[in-house]
């Protein structure tokens, strides 16, 4: 699979989170919308992970809420953050963990914690998530 | 004479053999006894004689499908590229295997194998 397709895959899975406006690797936008949005970065990519030319992709996914830094922000922030939930980052893409037959296997590694990403000159309270992709 | 980066390799079993899935690595071993021969007329330093040849080896990778049986017979190609004479044949038998599951990455299966017969060595 390309890696336009596993990003998609990744995007469809996102999808599954309610309220959530996801952007692809070949999608990302110039500037800020409405949040909460989800980014998913162009992946590092480890090459000839076997004999078979197999991939290891690493992506970093970011979600960012709000402008506001306020405490239900942050209560957003937490709730992506979850390990499980409606609003899971981790249960969303991990619930087919072959991103719809575009992959092996995946894997959500961390997340980085909140911090403010600048989309457009705008900045966003968000948070980051590095998720790895065996293909 | 050129160095060989190994990403090209491969590893081939089976009646085929086949291609495997997921394999990374390969290691083989072929060496030869030597017999002592040493004896008071051997003006004191050690003498031997060539004896018996014999191979064996290794290979390891990612899980891709069941693991192979041990005990079982296969036809073995270990590649060094895809290059033509850069491989090694012969049949063997698959003596143990090895698994890892690690928390942070992908379950990992090792096997040796006994080498009985001929080994073709590679030629390029």
């Amino acid at each position: 699979m390309s890696i336009a397709t596993i990003g998609t895959g990744l995007k469809t899975r996102l999808d599954t989170i309610t309220g959530l406006r996801v952007f692809a690797p070949n999608e990302l936008p110039g500037s800020g919308n409405e949040p909460p949005m989800a980014f998913i970065l162009p992946p590092a990519v480890e090459y000839h992970s076997d004999f078979a030319a197999n991939y290891v992709l690493t992506f970093r996914v970011v979600v960012a809420v709000t402008q506001q830094d306020s405490p239900t922000a942050h209560d957003a922030i937490m709730a992506y953050m979850e390990p499980s939930g409606t609003y899971s980052v981790l249960a969303a893409i991990e619930g087919d963990r072959t991103l719809g037959s575009t992959a092996d296997d995946v894997k959500v590694v961390r997340n980085l914690g909140e911090r403010v990403w600048s989309i457009g000159g705008i900045d966003y309270l968000s948070t980051e998530f590095e998720v790895v992709v065996y293909a | 004479m050129a160095r060989l980066a190994g990403y090209g390799g491969n590893v081939k079993y089976g009646a085929g053999p086949t291609t495997s899935t997921g394999i990374k690595s390969w290691t083989l071993d072929y060496t030869a006894d030597a017999y002592e021969g040493t004896g008071f007329d051997s003006s004191g330093i050690r003498v031997y004689s060539p004896g018996l040849k014999g191979w064996s080896g290794s290979f390891e990778g990612y899980k891709d499908g069941a693991p192979i049986a041990i005990g079982t017979a296969v036809n073995l190609e270990l590649e060094e590229s895809a290059t033509v004479g850069q491989e090694w044949t012969g049949s063997g038998i698959i003596t143990s295997v090895g698994v890892t599951t690690p928390i942070d990455g992908l379950v990992t299966y090792s096997y040796t194998f006994q080498g009985t017969g001929t080994l073709t060595v590679a030629t390029a």
